[in-house]
């Protein structure tokens, strides 16, 4: 089914000193930004309202027009294609979905392919492929229903899915998960995750929320006040480094715990040349410590700890067969240690 | 055959008048079926027509003024002042104004029952077509739609409950109001109406009256019926 989706059609988005500034207003909405986001990345934008976030995303799609600088995609900039042939080439989404209302789910998807011309077949091939993608099975049925009756969660699958209809090799994503209940998002985050890497399409991702930022992106850039890029580089280097006071406090101060999210207990243990003995299965048996497997977070091993109350947990391999005993004095330890330096991180890897 | 009972309904009764036409009953059923072929029936598909051709030709006027008003919003107040003053005059003033210049003719009451339908088709198809939200516009600018794909795909589409509510009010008013034609041209529900007040003969308005109600009333199911076609999402949203 994912094979099937052209993963290789993505492209780099390069700001060169992209600058926006509206009519009749003094300071710059987007000032003097250069950033290049590489093929198949996703970059999350984020930053306090008045940050220039959105301005940024739609520069791209030429919603709005740039006052100086260039953006390119690929290799061509954006002012020597037409418009609305960008914005086809471009996967939209926004946060309220902008589902059409008197139009089905399969009617939505297919809208973009109808008007470039796609045979029916192939149409209807792609829209049920793409169903199937988000989640939205059984096809037949989520076809024929409109938006309203859907829930949010699910509209907003259908918004991505008809981002994706005619494989852009760019994707806009505007605070696309920001409406929906907390359960609802983790789970959309969760699966966009592992759809981002089938897929693999150059994504721009709108969001005020720094969590979400560090879960989703590959990437992160940090807009402050006026639209000046304040730090542009991987979670968790901006975790361990912020480049200046805005982008500390902005990350917050419980920045040390949230570097703990972006590693997974396999990755800590791996990464140690000194990895704790395996304990015996007998040990492991009559052992009343908490347990949690290796593919949760540190984070998740720390707050298991602090709720039963105990200064040390038993990590289990994924198979259950393997455990070791983890103190967490050592968690902590290896938790903050080594944390990447700026560019180190690979995309999407492990995560 | 009594001659003497001749009572005060001047009715053509051929000498075979039921007891209730001689009392001038509230409604004679074996008369107004009796008149159906020559009076009733002609009149109302003379009264479907007059109805008829003011909505279409309003129709296609507000309509395109309204498509105009759309892309050029600053005639849209303007447009909306001339259909609104239009409406305020009453019929049967806005039918002697007109009857010096078209005179007492299908034309002239063709022309009065156009312009009362106006306001609301115009007000109500602009509405729908500017009430499409704001994120569903931007998604469609976004997506790469041209405007008039956007025209044709998006607002048109989801405007057609808002056209077919105009539609619906515009042609009960029609059918009300084309009784009142009468005044100008012996044609429609309103003639036997005004003849029964000339010369009082209680079946003859009442069922006129009767059938007009009951054209209205069958004008607006059908229209309910053709929005339910061509907007079925938005009956669905309401039983949702």
């Amino acid at each position: 089914m994912m094979t099937t989706i052209d993963s290789e059609q993505s492209s780099s988005i390069v700001f060169d000193a992209a600058t926006k500034v509206y009519a009749g207003q003094p300071q710059p909405a987007v000032d003097n930004l250069s950033l290049t986001i590489e093929a198949g990345e996703l970059c999350c934008i984020v930053g306090p309202s008045g940050g220039g976030k959105t301005t940024t995303l739609l520069l791209v799609n030429r919603l709005v027009e740039l006052t100086s600088g260039d953006i390119r995609i690929g290799d061509r900039s954006i002012h020597d294609i037409d418009p609305i042939a960008l914005r086809r080439s471009i996967g939209y989404v926004i946060q309220q979905t902008g589902l059409f209302p008197h139009l089905t789910i399969a009617e939505n998807i297919a809208l973009i392919p109808q008007i470039i011309d796609w045979d029916k077949s192939r149409i209807k091939k792609r829209t049920n492929e793409l169903l199937e993608l988000v989640g939205l099975t059984p096809v037949e049925s989520f076809a024929k229903r409109y938006p309203h009756e859907l829930s949010g969660g699910q509209q907003q699958r259908v918004g991505i899915a008809r981002a994706l209809a005619a494989n852009p090799p760019v994707m806009l994503m505007d605070e696309p998960f920001g409406a929906l209940d907390p359960i609802t998002r983790a789970n959309i985050q969760d699966e966009f995750l592992a759809l981002k890497d089938a897929i693999g399409k150059t994504t721009i991702f709108i969001t005020h929320d720094i969590d979400e930022a560090i879960k989703m992106g590959d990437k992160m850039a940090i807009l402050q006040e006026g639209g000046v890029l304040a730090q542009y580089d991987t979670p968790e280097a901006i975790l361990a480094h912020p480049a200046n006071e805005f982008v500390e406090r902005f990350v917050g101060n419980d920045r040390g715990l949230k570097l703990l999210t972006l590693r997974t207990l396999k990755r800590v243990l791996n990464q140690t040349p000194n990895r704790p003995a395996p304990m015996s299965r007998a040990d492991a048996q009559a052992s009343n410590l908490p347990r949690i497997t290796e593919t949760a977070t540190a984070q998740a091993a720390l707050s298991l700890a602090l709720n039963a109350r105990s200064s040390a947990i038993i990590v289990t391999s994924e198979s259950g067969k393997d455990a070791v005993e983890l103190s967490v004095q050592r968690l902590l330890e290896l938790g903050a240690a080594n944390a990447a330096p700026a560019g180190t991180r690979t995309t999407g890897a492990g995560v | 055959m009594n001659i003497t009972i001749q009572a005060e309904p001047v009715i053509p009764d051929y000498g075979q008048a039921s007891e209730c036409v001689v009392n001038n009953g509230a409604f004679c059923a074996d008369w107004f079926v009796q008149q159906w072929p020559t009076i009733f029936w002609p009149a109302l598909l003379e009264h479907i027509g007059l109805t008829l051709i003011a909505i279409v030709i309003g129709f296609i006027l507000a309509f395109s003024a309204a498509l105009v008003a759309h892309r050029y919003s600053v005639v849209a107040a303007p447009l909306n002042g001339l259909t609104t003053v239009l409406y305020t005059i009453p019929p049967l003033a806005l039918f002697l104004l007109l009857v010096p210049f078209t005179g007492l003719t299908v034309l002239t009451a063709e022309i009065a029952l156009v312009a009362y339908t106006l306001l609301i088709l115009f007000s109500n198809t602009l509405t729908g077509l500017n009430g499409i939200p704001a994120d569903v516009r931007r998604a469609a600018v976004g997506m790469g739609l041209t405007r008039y794909q956007i025209l044709k795909r998006i607002e048109l589409p989801m405007a057609v409950p808002a056209i077919i509510g105009g539609l619906r009010i515009a042609s009960v008013l029609t059918v009300s109001t084309a009784t009142i034609a009468a005044f100008i041209v012996d044609a429609g529900l309103g003639s036997p109406i005004l003849k029964a007040i000339q010369s009082p003969f209680n079946t003859q308005f009442v069922a006129a009256g009767a059938l007009a109600v009951l054209l209205a009333f069958a004008v607006d199911g059908l229209l309910v019926l053709l929005g339910k076609g061509l907007a079925p999402w938005a009956s669905r949203r309401r039983i949702a």
